[in-house]
């Protein structure tokens, strides 16, 4: 069923038929669903653990809790989400088999039915109010809380039906509970360890939590009864087990998989890919998150436009992607990613590089001997590219006076907006609603430059509120558009995270959002 | 790195005498090669080849392995590696000076004074210098960058701070042994004021070891420089310092293995100079005898 | 002797307060805080963030937070990490063994480097043997650590294969694996310390030698091997000793370079990650630690002082 179709909207739009697929739909799921983006190919073989190298120690399998992004890894090895997506960041079924929307500001979510906890306990509509709730609640102080603003209550209408009250119309709200807020846990073993939970954590998901001793690994087993069936309907996973390890230093991680001490390693120098693709293999994810500066737009010198889109102007990122990035990443456009539905391949925005344009400008705007503090992280490649940007800058007579911060300083900094211009990464989100929404409203969460601007604040109010993916699509391509031309960020390139493997790993999957899906991987031997 | 290097006052070394090298040169010719360095360093805006901070962002520029136009090759930014290190002695060494010129006037002088005073001060500042010294070496300079800074000026204070225990106990054994020789009792015996005995009988007579230490110091300094470049917490880029040159060249230590080992090899033979310097200056105090 | 060591442990209490205020203030002036060091760039509103802060007791004034961390400690207490939810007494054990071991290996190989290579020295003083040992020595002590780690890896496993680059294995799961994973680390750190360590024996052992006493156990008739194990050794091992000691504080405080690039969960790593983490308690925890340890270490050194040499007395 294609709703767009009968909502008689036409446009421009380059979307294919197949993204016009709409979030908010009905879509009957069979009991034993294959894991979406499934690719059949030689039989798998069952056994065997799986050594993944991250960069860090995670925070810990509890959805509550603050998380980093290798947090995604473990989390979803223990925990299933309620939604799931697509290579397409589609919005699918997982733990939640089937929606409907009754109205606007409601939803009504059947839960695949038979599924139980690591503990035994049932996994049922209680249970779904139990982990919303959760996070919900002030006391806990979840991180999450913010992303859950518009969910106005949660209600068992019966062991299988939660029904979910929205504040207002919330588009984007799907595609959170397919991240981290979307974990679902069990309220008994909640309830059991108490503080101690982190050692002991309980969920659906395809593998069951063996131990974490800390800096050293965390492991998890293979789960006896898995609600999940390959196509041909033998049991998931194949793996007996999954064996995290963090190696901060990259260069002794890539070493680790090049002596097969790790089978997967989650980053990679970047002039080590060549190496990776001939003795091991090299997945890359569709681009889907950026790294860009931050300008004060409510100060000076960043409150004149002109000088903005000066700097934007002055940069040369076909460089950086090329020299720097060794061609791992792709040149940003705007701040709709390739990844994501909404992306407009045809959109470009200071391309090509206009040095005179940018000396222009600021002539313009008075601000010819410009001069202004530069943050960035104290790690490869922001070091490098903030290099490049300064003598970019230098040769369109703007003094960008750089300074390295470390990560925490970085992140307090932005967060107090107490800076002129700052880069960063962000990791982006798998709905246009948080990646765009958060960063240009008004007052939004990741909005650290002030950047306001009315008639962006009415189109993203109005793509939220619409479920129509096309008409969704368009109205982001509009922001993005607008945005890109007030320049309250500088986007220079979109990352793709990219993996190392082992070439003995099989049906390996790497999402856009950074996390691996490890139900379906088997090792050859 | 095991930051081992600063117990290094109570080594004696006696280094061998033969005649592969004329021994008793051995100080004016290490003394010699670290005042090469030092020029070099000095120099090194006439000496470079390449402007240091001129990128050339291109494939065919970045990652250069050395050759005739670059003779250490060129780094991630297409920059010239020999010129950086150039550029990166003058920051390394300076820095290392600096701090250690810091820690050498802070650290005696307290030393000095408590071991002449004695009693109470003597027992708060060393409680002091107890406390610097039970820091662990490295977490302490982070601490101390986090809170400056980490720009060189940042990093000198970092390194400075942690190298005052030594000079301040060096200069404190030194006085108590001072003290209580005769001409000394004698000074005071005749009225002599305390600051003036220990400018006119004392400082002369612990200046010989601090000046061996401080050579000693500044090869550990310029360690700890490299360590805290290594945490990313070291000088800031685009200035070259050796310490900062290897953090940004270990992610390319398998295609370019001269971003690491040049400036890598250039702290090394820097380090063991100033050792070197060290071990003959002391032998030479050693010989000459206790005053 | 007992007040002297009753004084030396009052000592001890009084610089490890002034420690511990010293981190506490450091962190008080250090910019970031450990809520948005775990949440990063996380689409988190400042209610939230301050939510968190609150719920952690950051949002408290300091001296009241040094208080109630001083009253837990007294009782005990190290209190839990920030981040990890974790007591930091077990954070502490869980990390002080790996850097106990590694120590510990270090040191044994810088000994067994060390002495014989300072007595083959001394033996064949002036020769080209001592000279060769006495540069290679100095190269050992000069040699920065990571570049010596890096090379060893770049070595042993990329290009020969040899050895696994990184991780720990705890020896009471697998010895071999173990000690398979400690060889680089242990030569990183063993073989700068070796340096030191041969340089000082040597100078020391020489100065023995040119004493009056050796001159009369030659007059008396001893073998040579004698005189060098029962009277030069024995007291070229005092100073010897001292530093060792000052070694193995340096080692047992962590070493943080090492411990990071073969991913060792060690003490000096975890201060470093914590360090930029802005984790309180576990950075009080390790300093407390180090400070400890360093301090015992000073003490048994001096004590020993007095019996490998009777001369020294305790004022």
């Amino acid at each position: 069923m294609d709703m767009a179709s009968t909502t008689g909207i036409t446009r421009r739009s380059l979307l294919k038929r197949s993204l016009m697929t709409a979030a908010g739909l009905s879509v009957a799921a069979p009991i034993h669903q294959p894991v979406p983006g499934y690719a059949a190919g030689a039989p798998a073989v069952k056994g065997g653990t799986l050594r993944v190298a991250i960069d860090s120690e995670p925070l810990g399998p509890d959805p509550a809790r603050p998380f980093s992004r290798v947090d995604r890894y473990v989390d979803l090895t223990i925990y299933d989400t309620l939604f799931t997506f697509d290579e397409k960041l589609r919005i699918q079924p997982s733990l939640v088999a089937r929606w409907e929307t009754p109205s606007a500001t409601e939803y009504l979510w059947h839960l695949q039915p038979g599924v139980r906890f690591h503990d035994g306990t049932p996994f049922d509509a209680s249970a779904v109010k139990f982990n919303i709730d959760r996070i919900q609640d002030p006391k806990n102080n979840s991180p999450s809380r913010s992303l859950l603003s518009t969910v106005a209550g949660v209600d068992v209408v019966n062991p299988t039906t939660v029904h979910v009250k929205l504040t207002q119309p919330n588009a984007g709200l799907l595609s959170v509970f397919a991240d981290i807020p979307g974990l679902m846990a069990s309220p008994a073993a909640m309830a059991k360890s108490g503080s101690d939970y982190l050692n002991h954590p309980i969920g659906t998901g395809p593998f069951v939590f063996g131990e974490w001793v800390r800096d050293e690994h965390l492991s998890v087993k293979r789960s006896p009864s898995y609600w999940r069936r390959d196509p041909q309907g033998a049991a998931l996973p194949y793996l007996d087990g999954v064996m995290f390890r963090a190696i901060p230093d990259m260069q002794a991680k890539l070493t680790a998989l090049l002596t097969r001490q790790v089978d997967v390693i989650d980053s990679m120098p970047v002039t080590a890919v060549a190496t990776v693709k001939q003795q091991a293999q090299y997945v890359q994810a569709p681009p889907l998150g950026y790294v860009f500066f931050f300008m004060k737009v409510d100060q000076p010198p960043f409150n004149d436009a002109r000088v903005r889109q000066a700097l934007c102007w002055a940069i040369d990122r076909p460089a950086i992607v090329q020299t720097i990035l060794r061609g791992t990443a792709t040149v940003a456009q705007g701040p709709l990613p390739p990844a994501s539905w909404a992306y407009d391949p045809r959109f470009t925005a200071y391309t090509p590089r206009d040095v005179g344009k940018a000396r222009q400008l600021l002539n313009a705007a008075g601000a010819s001997t410009l001069n202004f503090s530069f943050l960035y992280p104290s790690e490869e490649p922001f070091t490098s590219v903030a290099q490049v940007l300064k003598s970019n800058w230098a040769e369109a007579g703007v003094t960008a006076n750089l300074q390295q911060q470390d990560f925490s300083t970085l992140l307090q900094n932005m967060y107090a907006g107490k800076f002129a211009a700052l880069m960063i990464d962000y990791s982006g989100r798998i709905d246009p609603d948080v990646s765009v929404g958060s960063f240009f409203a008004t007052g939004g969460l990741n909005n650290a430059g002030k950047y306001s601007n009315p008639q962006v604040d009415r189109l993203l109010a109005q793509a939220r509120s619409t479920s129509v993916t096309t008409e969704r699509a368009f109205l982001y391509r509009e922001v993005q558009r607008i945005v890109m031309h007030d320049a309250p960020i500088g986007l220079i390139y979109y990352t793709a995270l990219s993996n190392g493997i082992a070439k003995s790993v099989r049906g390996y999957q790497l999402m856009a959002d950074g996390t691996i899906r490890l139900t379906n991987v088997w090792l050859q031997r | 790195m095991a930051s081992s290097t600063h117990e290094f006052a109570t080594d004696k070394i006696g280094w061998p005498r033969g005649r592969w090298l004329r021994w008793r040169h051995r100080v004016p010719a290490s003394f010699g090669v670290a005042a090469v360095l030092v020029l070099v360093a000095i120099g090194a805006a006439w000496l470079a080849p390449y402007n240091p901070y001129q990128e050339h962002v291109t494939l065919r520029d970045a990652l250069q392995p050395p050759s005739l136009h670059h003779w250490l090759g060129t780094d991630q930014l297409g920059r010239d590696v020999f010129s950086r290190i150039l550029f990166g002695g003058r920051v390394s060494l300076g820095l290392g000076i600096f701090a250690v010129s810091i820690a050498a006037s802070l650290g005696s002088a307290s030393g000095l004074f408590g071991g002449y005073r004695g009693g109470w001060w003597d027992h708060a500042l060393m409680r002091v210098v107890d406390a610097l010294q039970a820091f662990p070496t490295l977490i302490l300079a982070i601490g101390i960058t986090a809170v400056i800074g980490t720009g060189v000026v940042g990093v000198t204070v970092a390194i400075g701070v942690v190298t005052i225990p030594i000079f301040a106990r060096l200069a404190r054994a030194r006085v108590l042994q001072v003290r209580t020789l005769d001409y000394v009792e004698a000074a005071h015996a005749v009225g002599a004021s305390g600051v003036r005995t220990m400018a006119r009988c004392i400082l002369p007579n612990v200046a010989g070891p601090l000046i061996v230490q401080a050579s000693v110091s500044l090869s550990f300094a310029i360690l700890i420089e490299a360590g805290l470049s290594f945490l990313g917490l070291g000088v800031q880029p685009p200035t070259p310092s050796w310490g900062n040159m290897i953090n940004e060249g270990k992610e390319f230590l398998e295609q370019a293995p001269w971003l690491v080992f040049a400036p890598g090899g250039m702290i090394f033979v820097t380090v063991m100079t100033f050792n070197f310097l060290g071990d003959a200056m002391r032998d030479r105090l050693d010989r000459a005898g206790p005053a | 002797m007992l007040r002297y060591v009753a004084a030396r442990l009052a000592a001890m209490v009084l610089v490890m307060l002034l420690v511990s205020a010293c981190v506490f203030v450091l962190m008080r002036v250090l910019p970031g805080d450990p809520v948005v060091a775990m949440v990063g760039m996380m689409d988190v509103s400042a209610s939230t963030l301050a939510g968190m802060r609150h719920s952690l007791g950051l949002d408290r004034p300091l001296p009241v937070q040094f208080v109630v961390w001083l009253g837990n400690v007294a009782h005990g207490n190290l209190g839990v990490s920030i981040r990890s939810r974790e007591p930091v007494t077990g954070v502490l054990l869980s990390h002080v063994p790996v850097t106990l071991e590694l120590a510990a290996l270090s040191l044994a190989v810088a000994v067994m480097v060390a002495i014989p290579f300072a007595m083959l020295a001394v033996r064949h003083h002036g020769r080209w043997l001592d000279r060769m040992l006495t540069a290679g020595s100095l190269v050992g002590v000069s040699f920065p650590g990571f570049v010596l780690a890096l090379g060893l890896i770049y070595l042993m496993s990329l290009r020969l294969r040899w050895l696994p680059p990184t991780g720990y294995v705890s020896p009471v799961d697998d010895l071999a694996d173990n000690l398979k994973l400690m060889i680089m680390p242990t030569l990183t750190l063993g073989l700068t310390s070796a340096g030191l360590l041969t340089r000082l024996l040597r100078g020391q052992l020489l100065e023995e030698i040119s004493h009056g006493y050796v001159r009369t156990a030659r007059a008396k008739g001893a073998t040579e091997r004698a005189i060098m194990v029962s009277h030069v050794l024995r007291n070229a091992l005092v100073p010897f000793t001292t530093v060792l000691g000052n070694e193995a504080g340096v080692l047992l405080s962590g070493a943080v370079i090492t411990e990071t690039i073969f991913a060792l969960p060690g003490v000096g790593r975890l201060a470093v990650e914590n360090v930029l983490n802005r984790d309180l308690p576990v950075i009080q925890g390790v300093v407390l630690w180090s400070a400890l340890l360093y301090l015992s270490i000073n003490l048994a050194v001096d004590l020993i002082y007095g019996v490998l040499d009777p001369r020294v007395r305790y004022g």
